[in-house]
């Protein structure tokens, strides 16, 4: 909700940046004294004729918006008070709603529906007074304290050192507040479905449970087959672009020219940029079709739906993650140790084994890394082209289903939300978020053992 | 000419030009000393004799600050080819002047000792021997002040004539000694004072000499001609 | 005996980067078993001429070589000329110490290794042991063989890459501005190796210190823009040059 003292304290703020300036100019000892600049005490002022009032602003929503609901909540007469909470909170909501102009199919009291209104009135108003005297305030306050030699330059540099921070704990609490809402979820999911069921069950079907009393209404949650999928499509991806990705990175940053280089590498990358669900439709209707067609004439048994399929087309989405990013590194390796190894009489093959690859190797695995977690996160492809089916099989050609397809699959449609089969897609996905972190510290640890480190 | 440019340091071209002012200066006050000495011995004036003997300390006093100047000079600008040269040629440069303020006090000595004495028969050759190493030394200096190796090949060659005019007196006097008895004692004087002058005629050569190896890095071999004695 | 036996015979060669020509017409004679040292400017062509003797320059595309350059008589600039086997006899130190992110022993094994010049380990373990007996390091790392010959100090680095360069066994070792990232200390020691070396190497160092270039070579040449302009006995070279421009550079007067 955006009212009128917010304009008021954004302009005070914008026309206290010139205030401000004009003010220091004056105070000819100032500049010299302090060191700072001008424009510093502009902001200075700024910052205190917005900030605590914004500040202020904020707080009194917050405690307002409470108030108001248990306020009114307490207004409604008693005979029309629902017992349950959760009729209670959607009672008030509709009221809410008719307060601000709406309608509600239930009937709700006039009386609360006043007190609503008249309560928001007073509290807008007060907040939006308080608001502007607290801005007004605070900016004589500080107009005065730009006499007192104050350090504006210092002030300036705490408050971009509190901004940074606030950013970076954004995203850190980000992180934590999924990572906790995973967790969350999959503790009620676990206690539907065993742990041991989940981990070590051979069947997945929770579409059985689709009908409140069916027989099989828990479903099945063996997620073994869903995982085997995930990780035979990855190693199908990897398998294409892990050489190729690497051996083109050598190429380009080893063999070819500088034509070329130029040419070929923003050629690669564009295969980055192609939308997933292109790939997803080629996957489907060009590689599937091929590779069943092909596998039919040796007399293989195979569905358009295959790992393959899936495996083949999303390796080709990731080479450029592998290829580029390897063959940055690889051009990082400094000149000399090539010039080192050329000059004891290494050919160009010998040193890239011998001494570029292992030099470069912390890069290439990060390169790597990068693109496994691509791979198993990767849904569009495996949805068009691998199929649904959580089969339990090593076979590429036949269709199987990832981790990623079948959260979807689960989430997609009206369900309640506090069913097994939902969380189990939470249960699935904080599965996927441990096994890439365990990867990611397993690769640290790998390139820490194996790294030679140049500097 | 020996410099061809300016060094890219500039406080190397001062340090170097202020070395040569000393040196330079170390010359005038020899020149200065030597010129005091000739009317000294003309006019026998021993008080002027003993002014020219004070005035040595000053030589001394400068040939100090030079090897103090080319000592820094070595350790900080670390010279190489024409720069050694010039510094190792001006150590010798600075050596030789000393040993000659050393002569010029040693012949002022002993014209105080032959203030006594009459030598008027004797005093023209004297003199005469004076102007020559006078000239010749003068002329090295101006070879040192241009820094013109080819005025040291004259230098050169003029030694050889103060050392004719030497053995010419040397002999001379010690015939009129034998036949005289009252002149041994003058007459030894006279005869350490012209064997000095011939020694400041020798120096003066070694400082021209100093100036050609600057220039060329050739060292000219010590035996130069010379008249037995 | 002849006492000066000629080892690198360069006749008439010019380098051109592309069409800029860096090297103009150069003829030198490098003796055997002496310290040669290349001075000049920055951009005089004496790192370019250092690095035709092990053909480093065909790294780079654009660079032509033309002329005649005998090792012992072998024109190392004939195009047939199997560039492994020359880089093995002529080898190579680099301005900045550049030891492989290896264990110290696999630094000194790596030429042997890939040129199978060790029939098994205890032969290979001897060359290294040898190798880096002769660049004066062993003291100092036979404790520490396996550790990364990156953790050492920019000196023992330094005698690390010597020791490297010497393991194949070479006839001449080029030095490219070998002490210029090394303190006075460091910079001593490997100069002195350098004296120990050429009783059994041809040495060639390109260096920006005319000090060093004084004291540790036989033989200096100085080369400008391109030209060499004066090639002789090191001692005539810092005391008595021929060319106004070599006392130019060596003492200071350079524009």
């Amino acid at each position: 909700m955006f009212d009128i003292s917010l304009y008021f304290i954004f302009l005070l703020g914008l026309s206290s940046y010139y205030i401000g300036k004009n003010r220091a100019k004056k105070n000819i000892n100032l500049i010299t004294e302090t060191g700072g600049l001008e424009s510093h005490y502009g902001m200075y002022l700024v910052i205190w004729t917005i900030l605590p009032a914004f500040i202020f602003y904020l707080i009194w929503s917050v405690i307002s918006n409470y108030l108001i609901k248990e306020a009114t909540l307490g207004s409604i007469p008693n005979d029309l008070l629902p017992n349950n909470l959760s009729m209670q909170k959607l009672f008030l909501d509709s009221i809410i709603v008719v307060a601000k102009g709406g309608s509600s199919l239930s009937k709700v009291p006039e009386i609360s529906v006043a007190f609503y209104q008249n309560f928001a009135f007073y509290s807008t108003l007060g907040k939006s007074i308080s608001t502007i005297s607290i801005s007004l305030i605070s900016f004589f306050i500080f107009y005065k304290k730009i006499d007192s030699n104050v350090r504006a330059k210092n002030f300036l540099e705490r408050i971009i050192l509190v901004f940074l921070f606030i950013s970076s704990i954004i995203a850190i609490m980000t992180t934590v507040g999924i990572i906790l809402s995973l967790i969350v979820e999959t503790t009620k999911f676990f206690q539907d479905v065993t742990i041991f069921e989940y981990f070590f069950g051979l069947l997945w079907s929770p579409q059985m449970a689709l009908r409140e009393g069916q027989v099989a209404a828990e479903g099945s949650f063996g997620a073994v087959p869903v995982f085997a999928g995930t990780f035979l499509i990855t190693i199908i991806a990897m398998a294409l672009a892990g050489p190729v990705g690497l051996f083109s990175a050598i190429y380009l940053s080893e063999y070819a020219s500088k034509n070329t280089r130029k040419i070929v590498k923003p050629t690669i990358e564009v295969l980055a940029g192609v939308p997933t669900v292109v790939y997803g439709f080629f996957a489907a209707l060009v590689v599937g079709p091929f590779i069943r067609r092909t596998s039919e004439s040796f007399g293989l048994a195979s569905s358009s739906e295959s790992a393959l399929a899936a495996g083949l087309v999303m390796g080709i989405m990731i080479i450029p993650f592998i290829s580029s990013l390897s063959d940055d590194v690889i051009n990082s390796v400094p000149q000399s140790l090539r010039e080192a190894s050329f000059g004891v009489g290494a050919t160009k093959s010998e040193t890239i084994k011998k001494v570029i690859i292992p030099a470069a190797l912390p890069g290439i695995v990060a390169a790597f890394m990068l693109a496994i977690s691509r791979a198993i996160g990767e849904t569009m492809i495996v949805v068009m082209a691998a199929g649904l089916s959580a089969k339990l099989t090593a076979n590429p050609l036949d269709s199987v289903t990832t981790v990623t397809v079948q959260i979807v699959t689960l989430l997609v449609g009206d369900h309640e939300f506090d069913s097994t089969k939902t969380m189990a897609a939470f249960a699935l996905g904080m599965t996927l978020f441990a096994i890439t972190l365990i990867l990611n510290i397993y690769a640290i640890r790998v390139v820490k053992k194996y790294r030679e480190k140049y500097d | 000419m020996i410099e061809t440019h300016d060094h890219i340091s500039s406080a190397f071209n001062n340090e170097l030009f202020h070395l040569n002012n000393t040196l330079l200066e170390m010359g005038r006050t020899l020149e200065n000393m030597y010129e005091k000495s000739i009317n000294a011995f003309d006019q026998k004036n021993d008080a002027a004799s003993k002014e020219v003997i004070s005035n040595d300390e000053k030589i001394d006093d400068l040939e100090n600050s030079i090897i103090n100047q080319i000592q820094v000079l070595i350790a900080k600008r670390q010279p190489m080819a024409v720069d050694l040269r010039v510094l190792v040629g001006c150590t010798r440069i600075a050596g030789y002047m000393e040993r000659i303020g050393d002569l010029i006090s040693s012949v002022n000595k002993r014209n105080i000792t032959l203030i006594e004495y009459n030598i008027e028969n004797e005093k023209k050759d004297i003199i005469d021997l004076f102007s020559s190493a006078m000239k010749l030394f003068q002329k090295s200096l101006d070879c040192f002040a241009r820094k013109d190796f080819k005025l040291a090949e004259v230098v050169r060659s003029q030694d050889l004539d103060i050392d004719k005019q030497y053995k010419y007196f040397f002999n001379k006097l010690l015939e009129k000694m034998s036949r005289q008895s009252k002149l041994v004692v003058p007459g030894t004087h006279m005869l350490f004072i012209a064997k000095n002058l011939e020694r400041l005629g020798d120096h003066a050569t070694n400082i021209a000499d100093s100036i050609s190896y600057m220039a060329t890095g050739e060292v000219k071999a010590p035996s130069r001609p010379k008249i037995s004695e | 005996m002849i006492k000066e036996q000629t080892k690198l015979d360069i006749d008439n060669v010019d380098v051109f980067y592309g069409k800029k020509q860096a090297i103009f017409n150069v003829d030198l004679e490098i003796k055997k078993n002496q310290v040669t040292a290349f001075i000049g400017p920055s951009g005089c062509g004496k790192s370019t001429l250092l690095r035709c003797f092990n053909r480093m320059n065909d790294l780079i595309d654009i660079c032509k070589v033309s002329g005649s350059i005998l090792l012992d008589s072998v024109n190392i600039l004939d195009k047939k000329l199997d560039l492994v086997r020359l880089r093995t006899k002529v080898g190579m130190v680099f301005q900045k110490p550049n030891p492989f992110p290896k264990s110290i022993y696999d630094n000194v094994a790596y030429g042997p290794k890939i040129h199978g010049l060790c029939e098994d380990i205890s032969e290979l373990d001897e060359v290294v042991e040898k190798s880096l007996k002769s660049a004066g390091l062993w003291n100092e790392v036979k404790d520490r063989l396996n550790e990364p010959g990156t953790g050492i100090s920019g000196g023992q680095q330094q005698r690390l890459c010597i020791a490297r360069a010497i393991a194949t066994n070479p006839d001449v070792i080029l030095m490219d501005e070998p002490c210029s990232a090394l303190d006075p200390i460091a910079t001593a020691r490997v100069e002195e190796l350098m004296q120990e070396l050429k009783k059994n190497y041809t040495i060639i160092v390109v260096t920006h210190n005319m000090q060093q270039a004084a004291r540790v070579s036989e033989k200096t040449a100085f080369f400008h823009l391109g030209h060499l302009i004066e090639f002789g006995n090191t001692e005539e070279i810092f005391t008595s040059p021929n060319e106004i421009k070599t006392q130019d550079y060596i003492t200071g007067r350079f524009g």
